[in-house]
């Protein structure tokens, strides 16, 4: 799958995408279907998305980026807060002279989904929102010991929470491998970011079409989230993956690929 | 005539990133070439020499440089005897310089070690060369090594991780002041001691980060650094030296920093006294008071007593790598050229909050390799006029 760097305010930032590869300096053509921007997680980064855009590149041109300090984009430090996650997401779609995409988040990257269809409506034709949430808690005992990792005081484990029960070993052990390129101190950042977030009370004002994707085996509180959005936005229609926890795009890409495909289908209607 | 005071660090440049995944080495080199040139107001195309050494480039990797960077020197040098290369690069270009072999050398550092995810400390250098072959099949590690001089030192002096801790605590108090450090965030002696054990009795924040970076230098001629841009900071004293296995009976302790500081004091014709600041290599904490020691700041076994109370923190007595050193500013693998950079710049004045007052004479030493089996150091004492 292509890849290249495109720089972002400043921040040389790293881009999955598909069909030709471009010059160092040229966005990627992004000719087919929909253009669909894939935003990753708190923990993880764009490479959780590759199968996805394998499976929607004949149709449309999805592309997958790694936010500042993450895997392999430029930065040390996470941005801190949604808002200028958001404003990162816009400015990314600048620089690749896409006017307008459809925004597909992954948990936290729902969040910053969610924050850009409000913060610019222009711009975002549709929502996919994964495994995601209308607003977000850390908690102080997780931002703790995310606190202790940053400051070796704890290690980081290999963590089989979240994913469902029919999740393989190599899919894990793929998804934690993928984390460790990630410093510890993003990930605290990210949580900083998140705890206490919410559009719980703006989503009536969310008015592009929306899909909302949960796995069927992902947490009950985030279940729970799903529903919420669901209700609470206006366009909004929920699908629930089969053997699947929070890390969808990464336990089950090909479900994930025919739920999306069939929504931009009928966005095209 | 001699050497001493023969030539001049015209022009330095540490390259401001910690972490450049979208960068090559040699683009790294190419960029810290154009700061350091900048900084004195040469052009490319003056340079006649040129000096490099890295991680990965290889036998002939000063060749390709200098194909990248399209020259056409007329004295090359890529020795690598590890992090201490290019503190050796500087008394090498003094050498070539002084002979009239060439008049503006650059000497060149990129490495993308932290976005390339190569594990140093717990791996071991040197494992092709004959010596190492009877060292690494039993699994010793570079930190592992590190450890073993720590564990030496402690049992012989009783030395504490509370001592060593003051080390780490030190660097990150000057990274602090330093914006392009990679570790900014105050720590406690008790932070370092609850860090988790890498290598007894070293924990991790004894250990140097791993980061990107790169950087430049260009030495010449005093005479003709004198009508350059900066304010030249002149070679007084350079030494270096090899410490290895002795035959399998090595002394832990004694580190080749003795040999190569003896050497650059006595050409330097200064004493310890004279020594405004340090920057020494902190590949690990241990490895700054082995340094110390064996430097002859003070007596063997009295390293642990000498770092504390403030003594070579930024106001102290001897301030040691007030950038943050390679505990907390950088450290991609071989850290050398950041302690020349650091020295130059502290010695010009440049150096903002970090700034040690009235700087005047500034000792760099690197240490290449590993403490504990086959290492080398290089020495330079340098002065602002």
């Amino acid at each position: 799958m292509p890849q290249k760097y495109a720089r972002v305010d400043g921040v040389a930032t790293f881009v999955h995408h598909v069909g030709p590869t471009t010059l160092p300096e040229r966005p990627p053509a992004l000719t087919r279907g929909e253009t669909v921007v894939c935003l990753h997680g708190a923990s993880p980064s764009s490479a959780e998305f590759v199968d996805l855009l394998a499976r929607l590149e004949p149709a449309h041109s999805p592309l997958a980026f790694d936010r500042p300090g993450h895997a392999r984009s430029a930065g040390l430090d996470a941005l801190p807060s949604v808002a200028r996650m958001s404003d990162f997401t816009r400015a990314l779609c600048a620089a690749l002279g896409i006017e307008r995409c459809v925004l597909l988040g992954a948990s936290m990257g729902g969040a910053v989904a969610l924050e850009t269809a409000l913060a610019a409506p222009g711009l975002v034709r549709a929502l996919v929102l994964v495994a995601s949430r209308a607003r977000f808690s850390a908690g102080a005992e997780l931002l703790e010991r995310l606190r202790l990792i940053t400051e070796g005081k704890a290690r980081r484990e290999f963590d089989r929470s979240g994913y469902s029960p029919a999740a393989t070993p190599d899919v894990m052990r793929r998804g934690f491998m993928e984390e460790l390129k990630t410093d510890p101190r993003v990930l605290y950042g990210n949580m900083r970011a998140l705890d206490g977030w919410s559009r719980e009370a703006d989503l009536a004002r969310v008015a592009c079409p929306t899909l909302v994707v949960v796995g069927e085996d992902d947490s009950e509180d985030v279940r729970a989230q799903a529903d919420v959005l669901a209700a609470g936005i206006p366009r909004a229609r929920k699908v629930v993956i089969p053997k699947c926890g929070h890390r969808v795009a990464l336990e089950q890409p090909e479900a994930l690929a025919n739920e999306v495909t069939a929504f931009l289908a009928e966005l095209a209607r | 005539m001699s050497l001493s005071r023969a030539v001049a660090l015209a022009g330095a440049f540490e390259h401001p990133t910690r972490w450049a995944p979208d960068k090559t080495e040699f683009q790294l080199m190419a960029e810290s070439a154009r700061g350091a040139l900048d900084d004195c107001g040469l052009k490319l195309s003056d340079v006649d020499g040129v000096f490099a050494a890295s991680m990965s480039m290889g036998p002939m990797g000063v060749v390709s440089l200098s194909e990248y960077l399209n020259l056409k020197p007329r004295y090359l040098d890529g020795t690598n005897i590890g992090g201490s290369s290019f503190v050796a690069h500087v008394s090498h270009a003094a050498a070539a310089i002084h002979a009239g072999l060439c008049e503006v050398a650059l000497i060149l550092y990129g490495s993308t070690a932290a976005s390339n995810a190569l594990a140093i400390g717990t791996g071991m250098g040197g494992g092709r060369d004959a010596g190492a072959s009877f060292v690494s099949p039993y699994g010793l590690t570079t930190v592992g090594s590190y450890a073993l001089v720590a564990q030496r030192h402690m049992q012989r002096y009783g030395t504490t991780s509370e001592q060593l801790a003051e080390i780490a605590v030190t660097m990150r108090r000057h990274a602090g002041l330093n914006p392009n450090a990679k570790m900014r965030r105050p720590i406690s002696v008790a932070d370092v001691l609850e860090s988790r054990v890498i290598s007894r009795p070293l924990h991790l924040l004894d250990c140097c980060i791993i980061s990107d970076g790169g950087g430049a230098l260009v030495v010449t001629s005093a005479a003709r650094a004198r009508d350059l841009a900066k304010r030249p900071v002149f070679l007084l004293g350079c030494g270096e030296a090899v410490c290895h296995q002795e035959l399998g009976a090595p002394d832990l302790l004694t580190i080749a920093a003795k040999q190569s500081g003896e050497q650059a004091f006595r050409m330097a014709g200064v004493t310890h006294d004279d020594i405004d600041l340090c920057t020494i290599y902190d590949s690990f904490t241990i490895t700054v008071l082995a340094t110390l020691e064996n430097l002859g700041f003070c007596k063997p076994g009295e390293g642990g007593a000498f770092v504390g109370g403030g003594r070579i923190g930024l106001g102290g007595e001897l301030p040691l790598n007030p950038d943050g050193g390679g505990l907390s500013s950088n450290h991609p693998g071989m850290r050398g050229i950041f302690l020349v950079i650091e020295a130059v710049k502290q010695l010009r004045g440049e150096c903002g909050e970090r700034q040690v007052a009235d700087a005047r004479i500034a000792l760099a030493h690197g240490t290449g390799g590993t403490l504990g089996v086959a290492h080398s150091g290089a020495t330079l004492i340098l002065a602002r006029d």
